[in-house]
């Protein structure tokens, strides 16, 4: 059961400077947000805190107070959301500090319960330590992306929508106590959802890695029959699904008769890619002709033969025995 | 593609193996001859050289002279060719084998050709005036040899082709002593093939097979098995030694004479020379181990034999020099006891008698080539000066050097001594391998030859087996061997000359038996 404090006596403090101060002012306006407190005023009685703070952020679109920001924040942390309420009581600090008139200030003792709020909510949310692998990826908390406060992103302030690239490193992430679902996504790996449930002031560090998801290839042929190899592997006749870790790859689309269709892909993990390979007609070449090799042939051995007996070497004769003496006569 | 590049590849290969082996240009060999020399001669007795003088369309073109002083050096070859191939080339080969040092001055070819059957004994062949030709003219420079091999001891062979391109041939050429001292006739184109003093046409080195053993190895065995046990050595009825037994003494080539030991003394005013040196087979025979003694003559008189003219007779003891007959040693009865000179050599004897008492004893005297085989040859590897070996005699290894100079005295003995022969047994260094005691002095020995020069026609014309100069109406004999007279000892390729009707105090003999 979430404590309430004492946010009645301040709430009904609050009333009363507000209407002191409001006749000075434009009246249609003031009126409206007069009455718009009012009402958050009699639904924060009833205990209808998201009611009293939708008239409590009507008022202050209609005039901006610190106290209706102090009420506001109020409502939040009665309804759990600490990060919100930390947020507000501190910029109704902020507005009561910027303030020039006294008529635009908290009364003191909402200043001193505010600051003593934020250090209570401050004990009471969760701290996350987190490292991302690769770097960049994108963190969602309960749907909605975190916002930078300081060294830490806090959840639960920004609307609903996908969520920003994680800081590369370690960073921490300032949760509301309770279950809570952490989505990390990276275009190309596998999202990692974490879903877990926190108690107040709570700890916890962790380290996750995302893995690669595959590329897909979908090749087709303008012919049918033709053979498919990616990498010089033969994956069978297209059209076929090739399933490849991200890299670079060598496809050649084969049929007799067909001049090879090769080509190089380049594949990020997770891409889904399609080649269609346009085969064309092959002309029948030079080397293919009988004729061809038969003249190459001719002309080939005219050449060595032609090389040999231009180069070869002289004739010689037998070496004459010199007998046991060592000693030949040639009586020439 | 990868299959293309292989079929040109094996195309290329075939093609070129193919052609290469159809390629029949090689070229015949060289018209060549292949002479592979090979001799029967003892090495390195009788040869240790081998000269080759090579002849072709009659002029001298080369020349070489090696040293072939071991057995296993034999055979020796060597090839001649001519790379002449548009014409044929007609060669001869002249080769000549010969003992080391056995040279002359070169002064042209003087060509001597072998005695008639009909020459003299006597006859000395004149020899050709030089004429200083042919020369050896190579590169233009005169490279003619200063000598040559003496062809007395010289094995010399012409061998002759025509060679021919293609032809390659080789022949075997066996130098024989059988053709040691035949000159071959290199003008007439004529040699020795294997007997001695006979010359034929060159033949053509590719016919001549030239196959034939030496026969005078096999005579040698032959002679050696024919040999009746040698006599063993008898005594007389009173006891003392005959001294007549027996030794074998082998057969064996012999290189007569010596070029370092054969003057003394003259002939007529001539030295004696003991050259030129010639080479002889000499049979096995037994000789008398010692020289014929005084009591063997006296044992052969009692036994019958009554040849005149007895030995001359010394019938005083002892000897002495101014008496005459005084150093003889037969006696007509034996001196008694230590003047004995029953087991001296018997002495003062003619050649006649000599030889009688041999032919008495179913012997002869030794021929002087069969003399100086034992005492310088027989039983050892190489020819020695004296029986023992080379070097010169102690006055006791041989009785030598016992005759008193009357200015000069003696070496052996003391002044007033009257020298004279010692028994037989004296002196007993004076021994050869065989056994044969006494041919290095004592006495000198008379032989069966007459002598004649070793250049005369009588040995010029001798045959190789077992030749002498036996003349009987010769009137000189030749006795071999020291004496006890002699200072110094001269080696035993000595030969001493003398009237054959003479005797002398220093002249002994022995027998010798086949």
């Amino acid at each position: 059961m979430r404590k309430l404090g004492a946010p009645l006596l301040t709430l009904t403090l609050a009333l009363v400077l507000v209407s002191s101060v409001a006749l000075a002012d434009g009246e249609d306006d003031v009126e409206r947000a007069r009455s718009a407190f009012r009402e958050g005023t009699e639904l924060v009685q009833k205990a209808q805190w998201a009611e009293a703070l939708a008239a409590f952020e009507r008022a202050r679109a209609l005039r901006k107070h610190p106290v209706t920001t102090f009420d506001m924040a109020a409502c939040e942390r009665a309804m759990g959301h600490y990060t919100r309420a930390r947020a507000l009581y501190t910029e109704a600090l902020d507005e009561h500090g910027a303030a020039t008139e006294a008529a635009q200030r908290m009364p003191e003792s909402l200043v001193g319960e505010a600051r003593a709020i934020v250090g209570e909510i401050d004990r009471l949310l969760v701290r996350l330590t987190l490292t991302v692998e690769p770097p960049g990826s994108t963190l969602a908390v309960d749907g909605r992306p975190l916002l930078a406060d300081g060294k830490e992103l806090v959840a639960g302030l920004r609307p609903a929508g996908p969520g920003d690239p994680t800081p590369t490193g370690t960073f921490v992430v300032a949760l509301d106590p309770g279950p809570h679902v952490l989505l990390f996504a990276r275009r190309g790996f596998r999202d990692v959802t974490i879903a877990r449930s926190y108690e107040a002031g709570r700890t916890d560090s962790l380290r996750l890695e995302l893995t690669q998801m595959p590329a897909t290839i979908r090749i087709s042929a303008s012919k049918p029959g033709a053979i498919v190899t990616v990498n010089g592997a033969d994956v069978g006749p297209a059209p076929v699904n090739v399933l490849r870790p991200a890299g670079t790859y060598r496809v050649v689309v084969r049929r007799d008769g067909f001049v090879p269709y090769d080509t190089h892909l380049a594949l990020e993990p997770g891409q889904d890619s399609s080649l269609r390979a346009e085969l064309a007609q092959e002309k029948p070449s030079l080397f293919s002709r009988w004729w061809f090799w038969t003249i190459a042939g001719v002309v080939l051995v005219g050449a060595t033969t032609t090389t040999y007996l231009l180069t070869r070497p002289d004739p010689e004769r037998p070496d004459v025995d010199a007998g046991t003496l060592g000693w030949k006569v040639d009586v020439r | 593609m990868e299959g293309r590049r292989a079929l040109i590849g094996a195309i290329v290969v075939a093609t070129a193996g193919a052609v290469a082996a159809c390629d029949t240009r090689t070229l015949p060999p060289f018209g060549q001859l292949r002479i592979h020399v090979e001799t029967d001669a003892p090495i390195p007795a009788i040869v240790s050289r081998l000269r080759v003088d090579v002849f072709s369309d009659g002029l001298w073109i080369e020349s070489r002279d090696v040293s072939l002083r071991d057995r296993a050096e034999w055979p020796a070859s060597f090839t001649v060719l001519s790379s002449e191939t548009s014409a044929a080339r007609r060669i001869r080969v002249r080769l000549r084998a010969y003992r080391e040092g056995a040279l002359r001055d070169y002064r042209g070819e003087r060509y001597v050709p072998p005695p008639p059957p009909d020459t003299p004994p006597s006859a000395e062949p004149s020899e050709p005036a030089p004429s200083g030709e042919p020369r050896l003219v190579m590169n233009g420079v005169d490279q003619t040899p200063l000598d040559e091999p003496t062809p007395e001891a010289a094995i010399d062979r012409l061998v002759g082709t025509t060679l021919r391109e293609g032809d390659v041939h080789d022949v075997r050429v066996v130098l024989r002593i059988e053709c040691a001292g035949t000159m071959a006739d290199l003008a007439g184109d004529r040699t020795c093939l294997s007997r001695r003093g006979a010359l034929v046409t060159t033949p053509d080195a590719i016919a001549d097979a030239d196959t034939a053993p030496s026969p005078w190895i096999a005579r040698l065995e032959e002679a050696r098995r024919a040999l009746p046990p040698p006599r063993p050595g008898r005594t007389a009825p009173d006891g003392t030694p005959l001294h007549d037994d027996e030794v074998v003494v082998p057969g064996g080539v012999l290189l007569l004479g010596s070029r370092e030991h054969g003057t003394i003394g003259t002939v007529h005013g001539k030295p004696i020379p003991a050259t030129p040196e010639r080479v002889f087979v000499i049979p096995p025979m037994l000789l008398d181990r010692f020289e014929y003694t005084v009591a063997r003559y006296r044992d052969a008189l009692r036994r019958g034999f009554t040849t005149a003219p007895p030995p001359f007779v010394n019938e005083e003891p002892g000897f002495d020099a101014v008496k005459t007959n005084g150093l003889c040693t037969f006696s007509t009865s034996p001196m008694p006891g230590a003047d004995s000179r029953e087991e001296m050599p018997l002495i003062c004897v003619e050649w006649k008698t000599a030889r009688a008492l041999c032919l008495f004893d179913g012997g002869d005297l030794p021929t002087e080539a069969a003399w100086e085989h034992a005492a310088t040859t027989a039983d050892r590897p190489a020819k020695t000066a004296f029986p023992w070996g080379d070097d010169s005699p102690t006055c006791a290894d041989a009785i030598w050097g016992r005759f008193n100079e009357p200015l000069i005295g003696a070496p052996c003995v003391a002044r007033a001594d009257p020298g004279g022969v010692l028994p037989v047994t004296a002196a007993p260094r004076d021994v050869t391998p065989s056994g044969v005691r006494g041919l290095g002095g004592m006495v000198s020995e008379l032989t069966r030859d007459a002598y004649r020069p070793y250049r005369s026609g009588c040995w010029a014309g001798a045959p190789l087996w077992d030749p002498d100069c036996a003349d009987d109406a010769h009137h000189e004999i030749v006795l071999r061997g020291g004496a006890w007279t002699m200072a110094p000892l001269s080696g035993g390729a000595i030969r001493v000359p003398s009237p054959r009707g003479g005797y002398a105090s220093d002249g002994g003999f022995r027998c010798a038996r086949r």
